[in-house]
């Protein structure tokens, strides 16, 4: 019997290009590789290259310009020891999170069920308290900032209507920051309108006609049906909503520049400061990185204690 | 449907796109921003167009045969666009650099020293402003800049306004005599139509720190002579401020601080008719001589005290170390601070030129202000802020803590002993 190897056929290493499955899923990989290689050295050159840099000046002393001078954790204990800005800033940005994220999103909340309504002109609604979302947040901030002159500015225009003598809002310690949430309020409102408007729309109706036959008023369908099934959305908002809460930055350059007396200028104001003014890029990116940990550990928290309160249909 | 002979394969895609991908990378990543031998790139935060720096660069190139070619990045951004530059070692040749930034940067080594050049080409230093000559010395002695002119401040003022309140206009020499600050806050009360009109507007311009303190007898004005030490909370410096703040807060005759967080709002102010008077730099000029048609303006010195000087923001340039072609650039600054190119830049009406017979030529040449030769007698009169490592840095801290007193909250005194003790640990820089 004439043997397989002398009938011509060439030994392979066993499960290699043999097992044609095998080897066609490999080339089946390679293509999908290839296809997505550009945005796979992009996210490594202009994202996880900058991070691991980031990491290492955080640990030098470095100003953009000479060599950086390794420092160890100097930076970081500077900052907890050794620099009152830092929890000014960081108190300031904790204030306006607690104090814009409720009113976001309990108004996206009234303003989603609003726009749920099947009513005539229902969608220029929705457009109009989406549009200041994506609006230029330089252009806002510079008609709000008109808005609020103490003299000449519209708000305090409405409020003397109404017999009110109006604060000297941006130039007063107490009012800077109200100001400013008030306008951050106003500008991104819409997207949770319109994440919770979708969220009301999968809402199934027979739930809504269930609960009206089991003798629910509209308060209780809402406590008991609309609330719970959006909770997942309430999660996502509230994830999301901190941490772009956390790192607001464009408003406060625009309008106060951190003032007056430091009452507006928040974490991410003082680092671009520390950088771009004061050329400590190394501080800057410690800074950079405790921010990064104080927003995984909220994050990480609201998504353990998620078992508590949200309820996943 | 079959594919036909022409589609592209998914191999050449796959290809073209890893090839674009690794072309845009290599674009971003490596682009040379460098000069070749016979240009210098040059970086500035204002639009060239249609201005005198225009005109004189051309009549650079045209004389060395040396493109310029013109970064320019006229955004709030520009320092940021600087050091991106200067840390990714592709620097132009030569940029503009805020002056407060020379004596850091020359510390990290970041910019070239001209004592070479200066040597080299036997400059007659005597035919330039001394004081802003001087300017860009290090305690090293390395000269790492370059002045191609400065901005003294002046007393703006509306001589309809006097003339209407039948008030005495203020002198037109640099002078005390009848021009204290007694005589001035008198002066900004009559002026004064409640509702329409303010006397006068001082604490806006920064620059009213070093001046109205130099002017009441401090030594050393805002910062200590070797920038170590934050002399502006001490008493007569403090007096000084509290003083500014007064106009408002107590003799009610200058806009309150709310009215004032807008960038330019004092030279709008003013071009509208509603400040009588205000304390601005030689920059304010082109704006004033295109909005103004209804009223006459002119110009005065500040009022003295102890004595009378002012402070001169002062227009920089620098070449980095990293510069690809330095000799080029270094001719074209030295073009710049001749008094050719001094004769072209005087045009602007915007500074005063640092070369000494380029300055001399200054007049009002039949536009207003009618005194403007006030502008160049400055260069006796001029007083500029100890340079410290970390100028920046101690303004972050010290000025925003003004605002109270501004705001008539706190005295200027409690605020900056507030933060003296901060603000000496960033001069440390």
């Amino acid at each position: 019997m004439q043997s397989l190897v002398s009938a011509g056929t060439t030994r392979e290493t066993p499960g290699a290009a043999t097992d044609p499955a095998r080897a066609a899923r490999r080339r089946h990989n390679l293509t999908g590789w290839l296809f997505i290689s550009p945005i796979v050295v992009g996210v490594v050159a202009f994202q996880f290259f900058p991070i691991l840099v980031s990491m290492a000046a955080s640990l030098t002393k470095w100003d953009g310009i000479s060599s950086p001078e390794f420092v160890g954790l100097s930076n970081f204990t500077d900052i907890f020891t050794d620099d009152p800005l830092f929890y000014t800033t960081l108190w300031n940005t904790t204030y306006f999170t607690l104090a814009s994220i409720p009113l976001t999103v309990g108004i996206g909340f009234f303003l989603a069920v609003l726009c749920a309504q099947r009513v005539r002109g229902v969608s220029f609604f929705r457009t109009a308290f989406f549009a200041p979302y994506v609006t230029n947040v330089v252009a806002i901030g510079f008609v709000w900032f008109w808005f609020f002159h103490p003299s000449d500015g519209v708000v305090n225009g409405l409020l003397g209507q109404v017999g009110v003598h109006g604060p000297e809002w941006l130039s007063s310690s107490t009012w800077a920051m109200p100001a400013v949430i008030v306008v951050s309020v106003w500008q991104g409102v819409g997207y949770p309108m319109i994440i919770l408007l979708a969220g009301l729309q999968g809402i199934p109706e027979m739930l809504y006609e269930s609960a009206k036959i089991d003798g629910a008023s509209s308060l209780a369908r809402v406590r008991y049906v609309t609330l719970p099934l959006l909770t997942p959305h309430f999660l996502f908002l509230l994830i999301t909503q901190f941490i772009s809460s956390f790192q607001v930055f464009g408003l406060i350059y625009v309008m106060t520049k951190g003032g007056p007396g430091h009452s507006t200028s928040v974490y991410i104001y003082n680092l671009y400061e520390n950088a771009f003014a004061y050329g400590k890029m190394g501080y800057a990116c410690a800074l950079a990185w405790i921010l990064f940990a104080v927003i995984a550990s909220v994050t990480y928290a609201q998504w353990k204690l998620q078992n508590r309160w949200v309820f996943y249909a | 449907m079959n594919q036909t002979a022409s589609a592209v394969s998914r191999r050449s895609f796959v290809a073209g796109a890893l090839g674009l991908a690794g072309g845009s990378l290599v674009s971003g990543c490596g682009g040379k921003a460098s000069s070749s031998s016979d240009e210098v790139t040059f970086l500035n935060w204002e639009t060239l167009k249609g201005t005198p720096l225009e005109k004189a660069l051309a009549a650079w190139e045209k004389k060395s045969g040396t493109k310029v070619v013109v970064q320019p990045t006229p955004t709030a951004d520009y320092d940021t666009k600087m050091r991106t530059l200067l840390a990714g070692g592709q620097p132009p040749d030569i940029m503009r650099i805020n002056d407060d930034f020379v004596r850091g940067f020359s510390a990290r080594g970041a910019l070239l020293d001209l004592n070479k050049y200066i040597r080299k080409d036997k400059l007659d230093v005597t035919a330039y402003a001394k004081e802003s000559f001087e300017f860009p010395r290090q305690p090293n002695g390395q000269h790492t800049a370059w002045v191609l002119g400065y901005q003294p401040r002046l007393m703006f003022y509306n001589v309809d306004a006097f003339r209407e309140a039948k008030v005495e206009l203020p002198p037109t020499t640099w002078t005390m005599d009848g021009w204290k600050w007694g005589d001035f806050a008198d002066r900004a009360k009559k002026l004064t139509v409640p509702g329409k009109r303010w006397g006068a507007l001082v604490y806006y311009d920064t620059g009213y720190e070093q001046t109205f303190t130099i002017n009441h007898g401090s030594s050393t004005g805002i910062f200590s002579d070797d920038g170590t030490k934050f002399t502006l909370a001490g008493s007569t410096e403090s007096e000084a401020l509290q003083w500014a703040t007064d106009l408002t807060c107590r003799e009610k005759v200058q806009p309150p601080w709310s009215q004032l967080q807008q960038d330019g709002i004092d030279n709008q102010l003013f071009a509208q008719g509603k400040v009588a008077m205000y304390f601005a730099t030689f920059g304010a000029v082109p704006y004033l001589r295109s909005t103004i048609k209804d009223f006459t303006w002119d110009v005065a010195p500040p009022p003295g005290d102890v004595q009378q000087r002012t402070e001169s923001s002062v227009i920089v340039f620098t070449i980095p170390k990293a510069a690809k072609n330095p000799d080029k650039a270094w001719e074209l600054l030295k073009f710049l601070a001749s008094e050719e190119g001094g004769r072209i830049l005087l045009e602007g009406g915007q500074f005063t030129p640092i070369n000494n017979a380029a300055a001399a030529q200054l007049g009002a040449g039949g536009k207003p202000p009618a005194h403007l030769n006030l502008f160049g007698e400055a260069a006796k009169h001029l007083t500029a802020p100890n340079q410290t490592k970390n100028t920046l840095g101690a303004r972050d801290l010290y000025r925003p803590a003004l605002d109270d007193a501004y705001n008539c909250e706190k005295p200027v005194r409690d605020v900056l002993t507030g933060v003296r003790a901060q603000v000496e640990k960033a001069l440390e820089g």
